[in-house]
């Protein structure tokens, strides 16, 4: 693996240095000549723009507007020659060069788009250094399964999590989350219950998949939710050949969780071209444990699977996706308060009224989650058009949440306290039009419908029901060293609510309609520029919306766990932002190093303002806050960097930086990310006796203490900085004659009591402490795999 | 091309029926339609504080409503007006006037007296001026409160107000063993302060 990227890496230092030599017309002369024509390999059509390349020689060309190439002046051998352009994946031959020689490149394109905003994901910088995608891979991920999605992207520099005890965490991209973060599976944009900062994600964290983040906005492809961000989970491959599986097992030691999952793949099974993969996964976790106390309640119990099967030829293929997601959580039970008071006495007792036993069993309150997905992909080449691609997907989300208790009773409730059921279903369809010249592009249309039912017995949002539409184009030049890009998006929304009068004098309760109509526009501009061998720089301007969501129009009560009482608002408009965004680029050898700094202003800007006058019910007075807008501005640096000291020894280090603030009061925005530094350290050694591929990683996070905040408006000030260390060891080992990945490894090593600001059980416990995990990968059909393998190359 | 053209469009239409069929007729089952009304959480609306004099024949009440609930209509409270010097006997009640007909939840808090208990504080200028003692019991002979009397010391007299109030605060404690008669629990149901004035 090692070796691989470091060819990769000489690859594209050599094509950069070939690129700058070109511009020098450094050349030597010899007899052969190389030639040759560049085509996508999908849509047939001659690619022009793409570098062929003779790193021993350092020398190569660029196809013209026919994709053709010619390189002369070569001399006899044996050389490697590689062909590569920006969004395929690059082919590298071995030739033997003694007379003139013809040949021709056929470059498949990469599976993912770039995307206007990126990062570059922590470990996996040298492929995309012009082009702006990658980040966890399916390998990197298997590091840390068993954990929730949220707890995986914490990594990345710039995203953090909203945290509710151990086994909800909401991603937070550089300060923005919910409504604001988009989060694409398997190409659908995930439907699910976003009504509170207690409501997460509902992805396996098993299923095999990469994970993307795009940080800022990406509103003209992804439409409205992505005015924060986008988080894509995008499953791996389906096999061409053979069959495949692999058993995962984990044990964690803080909440005694067990967890695993088994997956199965193949292909050919019934007919060529058909992909097959079958993967369920189950984790069962008790209460987890801060330092110095349990925390009652807080386990979980979570049951996934998923069936993919896929077809493909060479002009198309089809896939067909179907998931199952199933937890129930626990609530921290002391979070489960009745008004104020009990709040303030629950911050000024710093920890838990009474001590509880660990226990697996989880009571009231509690949420329990299903999320089923189904989608049907499709692509077709239509040779010198393009590609064209199609994606249905229905998804139903059912969330009930349970109360510790029926009133004024030690009963456990008998139904949810509430219950709600969303449905969606969208269309996208996407041509992915063949290079005219230089210039690439997509254009696209989405289509969504979807309804929510409720039936519990507390009104959280409205009934409703919602269409929406798009149409978007993207267009990208390009000359090797220089891309620009540019697109735009129009959207549509149509909703409408039904909602349940409360007026104690009329006998039948009424039931209005209220509709709400939105639409606007998104756009983007942007470039990436490789200015120099090794460096290059990235730079984005775009607008992007979002229509004000369901509880931010009509929430109307107290919010359980933070004693607030939020009220909606109507008349909210919609919210727009603005961004700048610029990333500097360097990666060498043995140093990677990435700097990105953003500027995002935006208008109508949606948050929770604190009336003056608090709310008075049966249970006291509650501070009340009311949606407001106003103008706002988030602003932020991220650096990321990593130096190869030697063979065996890597240093790296990364910061995040974010600053909100409300323009029209003067004041910090709430709850924004405390700033973060990271370091790490890792050794890699060959083989260590019956170990191979020993690969030991030493992490430390430091958190400051937010001091940026409204006083007064918060019940308590934010907890202080914190530094959490981590240990991972990971290796290789032969159990029989399979190949077994093993990894152990502790979080929270020093076992640290801490709180973060952004952990919605601040005000009652610390964070979990100490964590042994285990870790083991056992590749089920390794041998016979092989096998197959062989027999197919004969 | 023309050929290719055709194939196209085609494909094109084919895409866009599915597509626009399935996400605009879609199924019916997700109609939202009306919100479901038939199983509303119970409430407490209305905490009415009845005082009987003693030795004196006439009953004085004050009444905390909030008939719609948590938001809408905010909630009014009444000043509960005693006499210095004199001793009552009083009774809580407790209702949800958000009902159809109303509920009456002091016999349910009779009924769950093992996981109750209110704790009654005067506040301000009527501290020291005001005893209050619970004289109901539940099985554990722990105090609930549903009964008390209050005892008023002779003294000036004292205008009521949200600082010279009587905070009327009910536990609910789960489990039931964790009520001990003197802590209050993590989880109030019901927190009034009811203005009190001591006339002479």
């Amino acid at each position: 693996m090692k070796t691989l990227s470091s060819s990769k890496l000489f690859l594209l230092w050599a094509s950069l240095s070939f690129i700058a030599a070109s511009h020098a017309g450094i050349w030597t002369a010899g007899k052969i000549r190389f030639k040759g024509r560049v085509f996508d390999a999908a849509t047939k059509a001659p690619l022009p723009g793409a570098t062929i390349f003779f790193p021993a020689l350092q020398k190569g060309a660029v196809s013209n507007q026919n994709g053709e190439f010619n390189i002369d002046g070569l001399e006899k051998g044996t050389y490697k020659v590689a062909c590569q352009f920006i969004g395929y994946t690059t082919i590298e031959l071995t030739l033997s060069l003694s007379k003139d020689t013809e040949q021709n490149f056929n470059l498949k394109p990469k599976t993912l788009e770039g995307s206007e905003v990126t990062v570059t994901g922590e470990r996996d910088p040298l492929k995309d250094a012009k082009q702006a995608v990658t980040v966890l891979s399916s390998e990197e991920l298997d590091k840390m399964r068993g954990q929730t999605l949220g707890e995986t992207l914490k990594e990345i520099p710039g995203v953090t999590t909203l945290q509710t005890g151990p086994s909800i965490a909401k991603p937070v991209i550089r300060g923005l989350h919910s409504q604001r973060i988009l989060v694409l599976n398997a190409g659908v944009p995930q439907e699910g219950q976003q009504w509170g900062g207690e409501h997460a994600p509902e992805i396996d964290p098993f299923a095999p998949a990469r994970i993307e983040v795009l940080k800022g906005a990406a509103g003209v492809e992804y439409g409205v939710g992505a005015i924060g961000g986008v988080i894509r989970i995008i499953p791996c491959e389906l096999p061409a050949s053979g069959i495949d599986g692999e058993l995962t097992l984990n044990a964690f030691s803080n909440n005694r969780q067990g967890a695993g999952s088994l997956l199965f793949e193949g292909a050919n099974l019934l007919f060529s071209g058909l992909g097959w993969r079958m993967q369920g996964s189950l984790r069962k976790a008790g209460d987890a444990h801060a330092p110095k106390f349990n925390l009652q309640n807080t386990g979980f119990e979570e049951g996934d699977y998923s069936g993919t099967l896929g077809f493909q030829k060479s002009r198309g293929g089809v896939q067909l996706i179907y998931s199952h997601f199933g937890t129930t959580l626990g609530i921290y039970r002391g979070a489960h308060i009745g008004n104020v008071s009990d709040l303030l006495h629950a911050i000024e007792r710093g920890e838990p009224a009474s001590n509880t036993d660990f226990t697996y069993d989880v009571k009231g309150p509690k949420q329990e989650i299903s999320h089923n997905l189904l989608s049907l992909k499709a692509d077709y080449h239509l040779g010198s058009l393009g590609k064209l691609e199609m994606q249905y997907g229905w998804q139903q989300n059912n969330r009930q949440e349970f109360d510790a208790h029926k009133p004024f009773s030690s009963e456990p409730p008998t139904a949810p306290s509430f219950d709600l059921t969303l449905t969606t279903y969208t269309a996208d369809f996407s041509l992915r039009h063949a290079p005219v010249k230089n210039v690439f592009g997509k254009i696209g249309f989405t289509g969504m419908r979807q309804g929510n039912v409720q039936t519990g017995t507390i009104l959280l949002i409205p009934n409703f029901r919602a269409y929406s539409g798009g149409a978007y184009l993207r267009e990208s030049w390009t000359n090797g060293a220089l891309t620009l890009e540019a697109g735009g998006r129009y959207d549509y929304r149509w909703i409408k609510a039904f909602i349940l009068e409360n007026r104690p004098e009329a006998e039948e309760k009424n039931v209005v309609n209220r509709l709400h109509e939105y639409r606007n526009l998104s756009g983007v501009a942007g470039l990436i520029y490789q200015f120099a061998p090794e460096w290059s720089i990235a730079a984005n301007a775009g607008t992007a919306w979002r229509p004000p969501s369901l509880n931010e129009l009509y929430s109307n009560g107290v919010h359980h766990g933070t004693a607030q009482f939020e009220i909606g608002n109507l008349n909210l408009q919609n919210e727009r932002s603005f961004s700048l965004d610029a990333t500097l680029r360097h990666v060498s050898a043995r140093h990677r190093f990435e700097l990105s700094a953003y500027d995002n202003r935006f208008d109508h800007f949606i948050y929770l303002y604190p009336e003056p006058e608090p709310t008075l019910t049966i249970r006291g007075a509650f501070p009340t806050f009311r949606y407001l807008q106003a103008e706002a501005r988030l602003r932020g640096l991220e650096v990321s960097a990593a130096r190869q000291i030697n063979r065996f020894f890597n240093l790296g280090v990364t910061a995040a930086l974010v600053r909100g603030n409300n323009l029209d009061d003067h004041a910090p925005l709430y709850q924004m990310p405390a700033d973060r530094l990271r370091l790490h350290a890792d050794f890699n050694l060959p083989k260590v006796s019956v170990f191979s591929e020993v690969h030991i990683e030493a992490t430390a996070t430091l958190v400051g203490k937010q001091k940026r905040f409204l006083p007064n408006a918060d019940y308590a000030d934010p907890p202080p900085g914190y530094v959490l260390s981590d240990l991972l060891f990971h290796t290789r080992i032969a159990l029989g004659t399979l190949p077994v990945r093993l990894n152990f490894g502790v979080r929270n090593l020093f076992n640290v009591s801490y709180r973060d600001y952004l952990s919605r059980y601040r005000y009652f416990i610390d964070d979990a402490g100490r964590d042994f995990v285990l870790r083991l990968h056992i590749p089920v059909f390794t041998k016979f795999s092989e096998v197959h393998h062989e027999t197919q190359l004969e | 091309m023309k050929r290719n053209w055709n194939k196209w469009l085609e494909m094109l239409a084919c895409f866009g029926v599915i597509a626009t069929l399935s996400v605009v007729a879609g199924c019916k089952e997700d109609n939202p339609g009306d919100p479901n009304d038939g199983n509303e959480q119970e409430l407490i609306t209305k905490v009415i504080l009845t005082l009987t004099e003693n030795g004196m024949g006439r009953a004085i009440t004050a009444t905390f409503r909030d008939p719609d609930g948590v938001g809408g209509v905010n909630a009014t409270v009444d000043t509960l007006k005693v006499k210095a010097g004199s001793a009552y006997t009083g009774a809580m009640a407790l209702a949800d006037e958000s009902k159809n007909p109303p509920t009456d939840i002091t016999a349910e808090i009779a009924d769950e007296k093992d996981a109750h208990q209110f704790f009654n504080t005067p506040n301000g200028a009527l501290a020291g001026r005001l005893t209050i003692t619970i004289t109901d019991k539940d099985s554990r002979n722990l105090p609930v409160g549903l009964a008390f009397t209050i005892a008023v010391t002779a003294g000036a007299p004292v205008t009521g107000s949200a600082a010279n109030s009587v905070k009327v605060a009910l536990s609910h404690y789960d489990p039931a063993s964790t009520k001990n008669g003197t802590t209050p629990s993590s989880e109030t149901d019901v927190e009034i302060d009811f203005p009190v004035n001591i006339a002479n």
